[in-house]
């Protein structure tokens, strides 16, 4: 059970509703981390703005952003993240295969993944764990392949996705019935670390069985 | 030098004359984090109009939220904007006390806290830690305390500046000062 109500789309005030709209357009159903934010409508708002500037093609390619929303959610545990993207970036045609490279430090050595590709994972791993270290190595390669606008759009996306993760899992956010079932490509290829995420891991499967 | 440039307002694109107008008027300039993140038009009005929203009075008192964005800086060793975030809590009339009690584990015994705000310590604290394990009798507890609509703007306070300080020192920036303008503690 999450630790507040989800707030119904029947519930909902006029501003969520109008967020709830904008979310079932865009992703086919109301997820429950958007009816959580009914709690707060002028949060909602606002906050799921960010998202729906993400989720699309932008100055970085929205394929570009899904591995970034994963690499960051991955390092956070976050199932409900990973396996909402491990089916967005599928649908977008990221192949089983580059997803599971992401892990660890596979990708660097992947034959799935490019220089750009590695540098912004590189980027990521340490906005995720370090943000002040950042080795000027990385902002060397992260620059010679990408301009200051497409640099603040990885950057934001990393952060928010750090933020929407721990917002959601903090509250036990769950993943939506839709998702029972889904074989985890990231969680199979390396286990959470977070033993509390691992339970929630060994619950999700056993309600996919 | 920070990651990217600063763009001056007369560098910046059109579509973000609006919430320009809005960051001045609630600061009184535009932040340099806010000069970044211009280098990209719709991530900086996205993040820029939720931020407008998200300082100020809320559901929660501005002073204690001022405190929430400290602890939150302090738990993931971010440095981008705390002493700025500390002038606001100052010149919103909180103890110097208080803001001190923060910084560290004294919060945990300081006589200055509620329960209630203790609790609220405590889920910043768990969050930074492992978000996956805030036990069902803390949030028992935050939900004694405090009304849904009240824990999920802490919730959401606290997980923005875990991006925001990220954000911000991952791209080398420094404000300071965030509030150049009086600030109305009553106001919108």
């Amino acid at each position: 059970m999450a630790q507040l109500p989800y707030i119904k789309p029947e519930e909902a005030d006029e501003v969520t509703k109008k967020v709830y709209d904008k979310a079932e357009a865009r992703f086919d159903m109301v997820l429950n981390i958007f009816q959580i934010t009914g709690n707060a409508p002028e949060i909602g708002e606002k906050m799921w703005e960010i998202f729906f500037e993400i989720l699309k093609d932008g100055e970085v390619d929205w394929v570009t952003k899904e591995l970034l929303i994963l690499k960051a959610t991955k390092m956070g545990d976050c199932l409900y993240c990973v396996t909402q993207h491990e089916a967005v970036s599928s649908k977008l045609g990221v192949s089983k295969e580059k997803q599971q490279d992401i892990v660890g430090v596979e990708y660097r050595d992947s034959p799935h993944y490019n220089e750009k590709e590695v540098a912004i994972l590189d980027l990521c791993a340490h906005v995720v764990t370090n943000p002040e270290g950042i080795p000027a190595d990385v902002w060397k390669r992260v620059k010679e392949h990408y301009d200051d606008g497409q640099v603040i759009e990885i950057l934001t996306t990393i952060g928010a996705y750090i933020q929407v993760s721990k917002f959601g899992d903090a509250m036990g956010v769950e993943l939506e019935d839709a998702f029972h079932g889904h074989d985890p490509v990231l969680f199979n290829e390396e286990p959470p670390s977070s033993p509390a995420a691992k339970q929630h891991l060994e619950h999700f499967m056993a309600k996919g069985e | 030098m920070p990651a990217t440039k600063l763009l001056e307002r007369d560098e910046m694109d059109d579509s973000l004359d609006e919430v320009m107008v809005k960051t001045i008027d609630k600061f009184g300039h535009i932040p340099n984090l806010v000069k970044a993140l211009a280098n990209n038009p719709s991530m900086c009005r996205s993040i820029t109009d939720f931020m407008i929203q998200a300082l100020g009075p809320g559901r929660l008192d501005w002073g204690f939220k001022e405190l929430l964005i400290l602890k939150t800086l302090r738990s993931i060793q971010c440095s981008y904007s705390y002493g700025a975030h500390a002038i606001i809590a100052e010149e919103l009339g909180v103890p110097s006390e208080k803001i001190g009690d923060v910084a560290n584990s004294l919060w945990q015994t300081s006589p200055h806290f509620t329960d209630g705000e203790r609790a609220l310590f405590e889920l910043v604290e768990q969050i930074a830690k492992d978000a996956n394990d805030v036990s069902d009798e803390l949030w028992e507890y935050l939900r004694s305390h405090w009304d849904n609509g009240q824990l999920l703007e802490a919730n959401a306070i606290i997980t923005t500046f875990l991006m925001i300080g990220r954000v911000g020192d991952a791209l080398g920036v420094s404000d300071t000062i965030l509030y150049s303008k009086k600030i109305q503690p009553e106001a919108a």
